[in-house]
């Protein structure tokens, strides 16, 4: 047999379709020399490299929607329409019938949605949510928070307004700054990375920079304060002043990560996705289990050793920590 | 001063997945021509669909177009649309018969059996331009430059999470070519960290 075919059966282990009789080829195969377990080991690596794939440009949700509203017919539902938007709309629709977009058209088929402004209010519940804006900026939410948007940002500026806590991926727009209100700030950006915690319950309010630059502006006062890359802002309730702190860690960020699903997973991937998650070695002793099939969802706010614990009960493992960064799995069989 | 046009349930709770009963709300106000909804959903659907189809066509502006197209098929059928599969996996066939269409028309693509098997990717220089840490970069960029048919089968394997039983009536081949691709690939890609990594080394 060439290598070739033990790739391949590295890859049925990897997509989970391996038979028991080929699991046995392929460790015996893994044995008979390192240059054959170094072959094995890239193989898995470029398996969990390529877990994410993204495309090589920018998408640009406003001028793409208006490309399909277009070439679509969107009957009026709203009773409110003035007749100017009306004729608008049919002149639009006679030129896309055409065929032609014109700029000039895009542009006022912009102006004529953003007169039917709708705001859509995202709450997010007990779990924490991931979605996207009109303008392609990704929102984790945290539980228990709200968020509201305009279903299409203004051509100048994007606003939204936060109740709670949210991290925020803002997609650059030049010329068109985003602002995030809350009970009591307003941070307004140019395309960043950070953290907005504004609980009613809470004393303090707290933003966090994880990229770019941000300000920072105490609502009904003139206080403010400018933040870059691994700095916050939080509140003292006792002399009213707004505090600019280093942060380099960012752990109020912990939140936003999300769990480790697995299903029917080989026991050597779901330790390697793991171990990338935490950042951290975990050398698993028994290759002989290397293979067992780990199937669930994890928290990953829990510690890491409570984490393999959880992963691995089936399998009865015993799990030791070395230190910070290495963990050692030994013993244990698949059930 | 904010109307609410939706309850919580609808929107996303993980990136680009909406849930079944999400899905099923915002389906049944695009059926009542509802915009602010099918806006929504593109906010939520687009990315994912373009990415699909830049994998197949490697052309921008045609992977966006055939995204677009998507939701106006989607749009134009909303009153007697009976998905079973789901709204997810049914603009994603959309886009894929699109695709596969287009490279067919094209000549692109020749999933034949006896077609003959490239050996390797040959171009990975871009990945001089990299740093270490980007090493899921370089391999992306790998992914890019695997020929059609491998890429495609590769992909479809790896990033939409095919069965061989599902690839192989997509595409019309057999198991063992889809395996035989896969090798391929996954042996180009492991020659572009070697490369990586070697660069990196000093």
């Amino acid at each position: 047999m060439n290598t070739d075919h033990y790739i391949s059966l590295i890859y049925k282990e990897l997509k989970g379709i391996i038979s028991l009789e080929e699991v046995k080829q392929l460790s015996s195969w893994e044995l008979q020399s390192s240059k054959n377990q170094k072959i094995a080991t890239e193989i898995r690596q470029v398996w969990l490299e390529t877990e994410q794939y993204e495309i090589p440009f920018d998408l640009d949700h406003d001028s793409d929607f208006a490309k399909i509203k277009l070439t679509i017919n969107i009957p009026e539902v709203a009773s409110n329409v003035i007749p100017i938007q009306s004729r608008r709309r049919l002149w639009i629709n006679a030129v896309a019938a055409a065929a032609i977009v014109l700029l000039s058209a895009t542009f006022l088929f912009q102006n004529y949605f953003q007169d039917k402004e709708q705001w859509v209010e995202v709450e997010s519940g007990s779990e924490i949510m991931e979605f996207k804006l009109p303008d392609g900026s990704n929102i984790w939410l945290n539980a228990g928070s709200k968020l509201s948007y305009p279903s299409k940002f203004s051509i100048n500026e994007r606003l939204v307004k936060l109740t709670g806590e949210a991290f925020f991926e803002v997609s650059k727009k030049e010329g068109k700054p985003f602002q995030v209100t809350t009970n009591r700030i307003t941070v307004t950006v140019l395309g960043t990375q950070f953290n907005v915690r504004d609980i009613a319950n809470e004393k303090t309010f707290e933003v966090a920079v994880q990229e770019g630059k941000v300000r920072v502006q105490k609502n009904e006062s003139n206080q403010k304060v400018i933040l870059e890359k691994n700095e916050k802002a939080t509140y003292d309730e006792v002399n009213y002043l707004l505090n600019k702190l280093n942060d380099k860690n960012l752990n109020q960020l912990s939140w936003k990560r999300k769990r480790l699903k697995f299903n029917n997973t080989a026991l050597q991937t779901a330790l390697n996705k793991i171990a990338v998650h935490y950042n951290i070695n975990i050398k698993l002793e028994n290759k002989s289990i290397k293979d067992c099939h780990i199937s669930g969802s994890y928290s990953t706010k829990t510690e890491v050793l409570k984490l393999l614990q959880q992963v691995t009960t089936n399998q009865k493992i015993k799990i030791k920590k070395l230190n910070e960064t290495e963990y050692k799995l030994t013993g244990g069989t698949c059930k | 001063m904010f109307t609410s046009a939706f309850n919580n349930q609808l929107l996303p709770r993980t990136m680009n997945l909406l849930t079944s009963e999400q899905e099923n709300h915002l389906l049944e106000k695009i059926r009542q021509d509802n915009d602010t909804a099918f806006r929504v959903l593109f906010d939520n659907y687009y990315r994912y669909l373009t990415t699909i189809a830049y994998r197949y066509l490697k052309e921008r502006e045609k992977a966006k177009d055939f995204a677009q197209d998507a939701f106006v098929v989607l749009w134009n059928q909303r009153k007697d649309l009976n998905i079973k599969i789901g709204l997810k996996p049914y603009l994603r066939q959309v886009v894929v018969n699109k695709c596969l269409n287009h490279l067919r028309r094209e000549e692109r693509l020749d999933f034949s059996e006896n077609s003959k098997l490239p050996e390797t990717i040959t171009n990975i220089d871009a990945i001089h331009h990299l740093e270490k840490e980007d090493l899921q970069k370089t391999v992306q960029i790998a992914v890019d430059q695997l020929p059609n048919r491998c890429r495609i089968i590769f992909c479809m394997s790896r990033y939409e999470e095919k069965s061989h039983k599902e690839i192989s009536q997509e595409l019309g081949i057999t198991t063992k070519t889809i395996e035989n691709q896969i090798t391929i690939a996954l042996k180009a890609l492991r020659k572009a960290i070697h490369k990586t990594a070697m660069l990196f080394s000093f």
